[in-house]
């Protein structure tokens, strides 16, 4: 499919077509009798995709508006020769069929940006046709061109191409909630029972993770809202919100999901998806109980994700889960800093500690455990981890041990001989011996290289404060905050050093010279 | 008794007439303010008053001013009597015109011209300005007359007592001769006298100046014998060299300064100054550490109210003790072999060619014969000193200054040594080579500079833009750019002009740039280029920061805020090793300790960041890891802190130096991996158990930071820096009682690999690490406690005594607004007083108008009175006229 825009020589005589273009729809619009221009148009369609597009968009949007397609169904019992009217009707109606899949083909082909034109066409040009149906409708209720919606949604949902950017532009009718309404009502029957391709399933997770399903409370509002996309003019019966049967439609299609089997990627995105979109919505939320314990043997993200899950699981829907505090403890491992969703942990951690009715054995492991990763911890996540284990410590007031211990002086040398007793390796933090220790990485990290870690890690010298630290702001923190605000600590005078140089080498601790030659060859 | 009573009678009376005259006052005229409560012990100012005559006094001085002014007002005209003493009633005539007098000589005295040096009252002595005396043209003493009785020019005594006084009954009268003969013999013989003593007078007159010209033909004589061998000497000798110098001698000197400090005291103020530098890094690397955290002793009488004692510093008593027990040790050991030194006295001596010294040769000698050796060798040390000090007491001098110098740099060795003991156990050894190295490195660059020196232009300008300073830098090696830099400097020395300062401001960011843009890293050579400009550059980087800190500070600030801004656009991977090198700058140029610091602790927050995200693909990002490692060993050598990314980063390098199959299980943190060909980088190739490797003098080459293939000789060192550094950290950090959780994956990694393949001293090398790392867990560790807070002291309700009490409460408040109000309060003073002034002022023109006004009626009811009383008597008369008619 050579792309003739992109062409280099093609750009002038492409800038003339998209002019001729115009005035051929101008011409069009204004008389009948140029009708036949409409067939020059899609006669140009292979060359100048993108300007054909909205040629055509300009051209039924006001064809729509006039109701020149509009056809009333009479039923006529003499077999009468059509009228030239409804002749020209009838040309013009199946053009606009043969264009329609033109214009689902291009979403498929050509250049993305042709390929959201496409999308953006067709979504105007269903958005006009359920203001202005093609044939009266039965009813008179709320009429939304559904046979429209689907072919749209199937294109997007394909199984041969990401359509992140696609869905992205989708979202913006979201916002209508008769479109998101229906687009609902149409993603079970799109949803397969077999195992789809992974790339469907992505493009999937990736639309049900655009299409927010209101809650209960938010349901009167949606109702109540006037602005919908498709608002028939002539319509008397307005558009009704159907919660249940959103719902219903969301649960078919998750029971289909759950079938699925998932790669590690898949499966941390529909962990997302589920936690954010549809575990409110879920009729029994406990069945999935298993598929999170599955994922809770996973490292790392998915891991925390299901965790997140458990978590909504016990908290809302009486699950019991005697274990969740050792998974938790099992996932401060070093390698949580480097990964994204480190926050999100430790938002979560203190989310589950916060209860103060825990054991203080347990929560002493967390702080001392968490203490312990400071040691190989970058700065900010040193900051968070400070702030976290302050507000363990305010929680409890048993843990005071560990920072003031009732008997001073040297460790008693019962367990494991000399050291200290806290076991890092251990599982389980009921048996990590956390009690018998003392926060001594937190007295290291008082010498730390950054001057705003080693002053907060000051805390344990001073009464606790009687708020909990705020964690939130920390917690957004990156590398790059810390380096920035050091630089706008305004100091009047400047120190400098006082021993002058003769060469590269410090008159006083010189290091690098010491490991390195670097200014001869050998 | 009686003298008792005498006394008595007389203290009496005098009391009495200090209390008559107390007395005086009118009592009617004193008035009491009597007060409403009585204070003990306070002093009423205003208890009494005469109000009579303050009011009287007031009124005159009224009178005195205001009365004159108003009587003045509206007159243009005023006559003034400016007589001195015509107003003052005290003085009488005589005293006025003393003072008239007084002042005429004193107007006299005034110069009427500042330039007229001469104008000035003559004096005289005995009649002559004093000016002709000093002539002494005429120098005539009084003793010329004193030997004849005559001289004053009075007649004889014996001829007056006969003319005067000779008459009576009694007297002889033998003469008989008439009253007339006797005055004409009397004029006759005193006129004759008068003649003499003329005459006589000017033959001495005539002598002494027949003397006077004798003696100045004599003169030219008696002066050319004296002088006549020397001056032709000089003569000779005035050449062009003498008349400089005595131009040079007398030319204006500099203004008198302190004293010159010998070099002592040069060398004690150094130190000093040092010390208090040192005394302030110190202070500043604590940061707010030990603001409060300092334990302090603290007795049991201790109030709580902030007094401490004061801590005595005795560092300076320590160091004298230092310096005298070296001094003793110096002499104890010199006490035990004074033979030796004798023998050295006797060397130094026979070069001499003193007499004296020869001299003392022999006593030496003698000494030395005659005394045993063991047994009073100190005496014999005695002995020696004194009598060196006694008869060569120069060379004792040098000799003691030159001791003095060797104790110094004694004291300088020794102080560096134990520190660098305390750092390095060791590594000493390496150290002295290394210095030995960069001491040869540097006597064969003074000989370049030396060379480039006499090639190179002498002035510079300073460059505007740094594409001129490419320019005058552009052909020249490292050594000669250091040279053009230092002239640059010299040339335009800030002390010259005012505009200096910024334009070496400036030249300090140029240069900055022109390090940043050679140091690349294409090949060897630009590499090792690079870092020789830098090199040689540091001292004059250095001089242009102290010029101007807040310029240097801010320029650095920047240039790192740039390449952290260029990191972060890709977070993965290692900065050039123009981002380094600044590193390496900011080290020299800030201080690395400070707790905070505007400039080096970003840069640490930057290195950490860097280690902690970029990904090790290759050789050079394995360098420049190690690199940026032993940059933050060198910032945190002095405070001793902690850094995790370094720790994190070895712990890598020992990671990807280990098989894997012998550390299964064990994972490692990112940016390592654990996985794939970026974790097996330093695996060795081959055996190279034969290799022969030094591990304590192993160094990283410039070359190491230029891509290029991993071969086993780079891995076997980057290991050892690595192990190398480790033990530096451990050293810094062990006293924390969380250093064996630091230490204790990299343990674990060591414990594992048995380094089959490595050469045996490193072997050796790295287990002495992991003994080292493994010691760390038989730390004691003491519980964490918070430190006890002080009990509050009980409040002791004890009156609050101040030590001056002056009966007034003062607000606390700053010294700004105290001025302020004691202002206030003073203008409100003021202005009541001023106000109330006014006030009686209006009232007394107004009792002096009413008054004029009375008089003024009364003198016209008494005019009116007049007239109508004549016109009474002329009316009166009229009509007695009439009725005569």
């Amino acid at each position: 499919m050579a792309d003739v825009t992109n062409l280099p020589g093609a750009s002038s005589s492409q800038k003339m077509s998209s002019k001729l273009l115009r005035q051929k729809a101008q011409e069009f619009l204004t008389s009948r009798k140029y009708a036949n221009n409409l067939v020059d148009i899609i006669s140009q369609w292979d060359e100048s995709t993108l300007s054909c597009l909205l040629t055509i968009e300009t051209i039924f949007v006001e064809v729509l508006k006039r109701g020149d397609m509009y056809l009333e169904r009479t039923i006529s019992l003499t077999i009468s020769e059509p009228s030239p009217e409804a002749r020209y009707i009838n040309w013009l109606r199946n053009y606009y069929e043969e264009l329609w899949e033109k214009i689902l083909a291009s979403m498929e082909k050509y250049r993305p940006a042709v390929q959201l034109q496409a999308l953006t066409t067709a979504l105007k040009l269903m958005a006009e046709e359920g203001k202005n149906p093609l044939e009266p409708i039965s009813n008179l209720g709320y009429y939304f061109p559904f046979h429209r919606l689907k072919p749209i949604l199937m294109k997007l949902l394909s199984p041969e191409k990401d359509n992140a950017s696609l869905i992205s532009r989708f979202q913006e009718i979201i916002e209508y909630p008769d479109a998101l309404y229906y687009t609902w009502k149409c993603l079970p029957s799109l949803t397969p029972k077999r195992q789809p391709h992974e790339i469907y399933i992505k493009n999937l997770l990736e639309l049900i993770h655009k299409l927010s399903l209101p809650k209960e409370i938010e349901e009167n509002e949606i109702s109540e809202n006037k602005n919908l996309l498709c608002k028939p003019e002539q319509a008397t019966k307005n558009f009704i919100w159907d919660q249940a049967g959103a719902r219903r439609a969301l649960n078919k299609v998750w029971a289909c999901v759950m079938h699925w089997e998932l790669t590690p990627q898949l499966h941390k995105q529909l962990l997302i998806v589920l936690l954010e979109r549809v575990m409110p919505h879920l009729e029994k939320p406990v069945l999935l109980t298993d598929f999170l314990m599955d994922s809770l043997d996973a490292d790392g993200p998915i891991g925390l994700l299901a965790l997140q899950g458990v978590f909504l699981l016990v908290t809302k829907h009486n699950l019991e889960y005697p274990n969740i505090f050792t998974k938790l403890y099992s996932m401060f491992e070093p390698e949580i800093f480097h990964t994204k969703y480190k926050a999100r942990l430790f938002y979560l951690s203190d989310l589950f500690l916060s209860s103060t009715h825990l054991p203080e054995a347990l929560v002493a492991a967390f702080a001392k455990r968490l203490a312990r990763l400071t040691l190989v911890a970058p700065p900010e996540d040193i900051l968070i981890i400070l702030l976290f284990v302050g507000n363990l410590l305010l929680r409890h007031p048993g843990l005071k041990r560990l920072i003031d211990h009732p008997q001073e002086g040297e460790i008693l040398e019962e367990n494991n001989g000399a050291g200290d007793p806290f076991l890092m390796e251990e599982r389980d933090p009921l048996l990590s011996n956390a009690l018998l220790s003392s926060l001594w990485e937190i007295k290291a990290l008082q010498c730390h290289i950054v001057p705003s870690i080693a002053s907060a890690a000051r805390f344990i010298r001073e009464p606790l404060p009687s708020v909990e630290y705020d964690m939130a702001s920390a917690l957004e923190r990156t590398g790059g905050h810390l380096f920035d605000n050091e630089l706008k600590n305004k100091v009047k005078d400047i120190m400098l050093t006082f021993e002058r140089p003769n060469s590269m080498a410090l008159p006083k601790g010189e290091r690098l010279l010491q490991y390195w030659q670097l200014t001869t060859m050998h | 008794m009686v003298k008792i009573k005498k006394k008595l009678l007389s203290e009496i009376s005098q009391e009495k007439r200090s209390q008559e005259k107390k007395k005086s006052l009118n009592p009617f005229e004193v008035h009491i303010n009597r007060d409403k409560q009585n204070v003990l012990g306070r002093k009423s100012k205003a208890d009494k008053g005469l109000p009579g005559v303050s009011r009287a006094k007031a009124i005159k001085k009224r009178k005195d001013t205001l009365l004159q002014e108003y009587k003045l007002k509206h007159k243009s005209n005023l006559f003034l009597d400016r007589r001195i003493g015509e107003k003052n009633s005290f003085m009488n005539e005589e005293d006025k015109a003393l003072a008239r007098f007084t002042a005429e000589r004193m107007k006299a005295h005034k110069k009427k011209n500042i330039y007229n040096l001469n104008d000035e009252e003559v004096l005289t002595h005995r009649g002559q300005t004093l000016e002709e005396i000093e002539k002494f043209d005429d120098p005539k003493s009084d003793d010329e007359y004193s030997d004849d009785e005559n001289g004053s020019g009075k007649l004889n005594n014996k001829f007056v007592n006969e003319a005067h006084f000779g008459g009576g009954v009694l007297s002889k009268s033998e003469s008989g001769k008439s009253r007339k003969d006797l005055i004409d013999e009397l004029i006759a013989e005193s006129k004759k006298r008068k003649a003499e003593r003329q005459k006589i007078r000017e033959q001495t007159i005539d002598l002494t100046e027949k003397l006077d010209s004798e003696w100045r033909d004599l003169l030219p004589i008696v002066s050319a014998a004296n002088k006549n061998v020397e001056e032709t000497i000089v003569h000779a000798k005035t050449d062009d060299y003498d008349i400089a110098v005595r131009e040079l001698k007398f030319e204006a000197k500099g203004t008198p300064s302190d004293k010159l400090k010998s070099e002592e005291e040069i060398v004690k103020e150094e130190k000093e100054k040092l010390e208090a530098l040192e005394a302030d890094r110190v202070a500043r690397m604590k940061g707010l550490i030990n603001t409060n955290n300092g334990i302090k002793h603290k007795s049991a009488d201790d109030l709580d109210d902030g007094f401490t004692l004061e801590i005595i510093n005795d560092e300076i008593l320590v160091n004298d003790d230092k310096e005298n027990s070296i001094k003793n040790a110096q002499e104890g050991s010199s006490n035990e072999d004074t033979s030796d030194i004798i023998d050295k006295g006797n060397d130094n001596n026979s070069g001499d060619d003193d007499d004296d010294n020869d001299k003392d040769n022999l006593i030496l000698n003698n000494d030395e014969e005659t005394t045993d050796k063991q047994v009073n060798a100190t005496k014999v040390n005695g002995i020696i000193r004194k009598e060196k000090s006694v008869e060569n007491s120069n060379e004792e001098i040098s000799e003691s200054e030159s001791s003095n110098e060797d104790n110094l740099s004694d004291l300088k060795e020794i102080e560096s040594s134990s520190e660098e003991e305390n750092e390095l156990n060791k590594s000493n050894m390496t150290i002295n080579l290394k210095q030995q190295k960069i001491k040869n490195d540097l006597l064969k660059r003074k000989k370049i500079m030396e060379n480039a020196r006499k090639e190179l232009p002498y002035t510079f300008e300073v460059p505007e833009s740094f594409a001129e300073l490419q320019e005058i830098l552009q052909n020249y090696n490292a050594d000669c750019q250091s040279i053009i830099v230092d002239r640059i400097i010299k040339c335009n020395h800030w002390s010259l002009n005012n505009t200096n300062k910024e334009k070496l401001s400036n030249l300090f960011l140029f240069l900055l740039q022109h390090i940043n843009d050679h140091a690349m890293e294409d090949d060897i050579e630009s590499v090792i280029k690079g870092f020789q400009i830098i090199d040689r550059l540091c001292p004059f980087l250095y001089d242009l920061a102290h010029l101007n800190p807040q310029n240097a500070s801010s320029v650095t600030q920047e240039i790192i805020k740039e390449k952290h801004k260029d990191f972060e656009k890709n977070k993965r991977k290692y900065p050039d090793l123009d981002t380094l090198v600044f590193f390496k700058l900011v080290s020299l140029l800030f201080p690395t300790s400070d707790f905070r610091h505007p400039v080096t602790t970003p840069s640490l927050i930057f290195m950490s960041q860097i280690l902690f995200r970029c990904r090790i693909k290759n050789k050079v990002d394995i360098s420049k890891g190690l690199f940026i490692c032993t940059l933050i060993l060198e910032y945190t050598t002095l405070s001793k802190r902690f850094a995790p990314s370094v720790i994190n980063f070895l712990r890598g390098i020992v990671y990807i130096s280990t098989p894997k199959h012998l550390i299964q299980g064990i994972n490692i943190i990112p940016p390592f991996k654990t996985i794939g060909e970026s974790s097996n980088l330093l695996i060795l190739d081959e055996d190279q158990t034969n290799l022969d490797i030094d591990p304590s003098s192993i160094h990283m080459k410039a070359s190491d930071l230029v891509d290029g293939p991993l071969d086993d000789d780079f891995r076997i060192r980057a290991l050892l820096i690595a192990v190398n550094l480790l033990g530096e950290f451990k050293n810094h950090l062990e006293e924390l009682e969380a250093a064996y959780s630091i230490f204790e994956p990299i343990l674990k990694l060591l414990k594992l690999n048995s380094f089959n393949k490595y050469p045996l001293s490193v072997t050796k090398h790295i287990k002495r690490l992991r003994k080292n790392l493994k010691e760390l867990k038989n730390k004691k560790l003491e519980y964490i406690v918070v430190e006890k807070k002080k009990p509050k002291p009980l409040r002791l309700y004890e009156p609050r005594i101040e030590a001056v009490y002056d009966s007034k409460k003062h607000k606390p408040m700053s010294k700004e607004k105290a001025e302020r109000e004691k202002l206030l309060h003073k203008y409100k003073k003021e202005m009541k007083g001023a106000m109330r002034e006014i006030r009686r002022d209006r009232a007394f023109l107004a009792k002096l108008q009413i008054k004029q006004q009375i008089k003024n009626d009364e003198e016209r009811k008494r005019k009116v009175k007049e007239i109508f009383g004549e016109a009474a008597i002329q009316q009166s008369e009229l009509k007695k006229l009439k009725r005569k008619k």
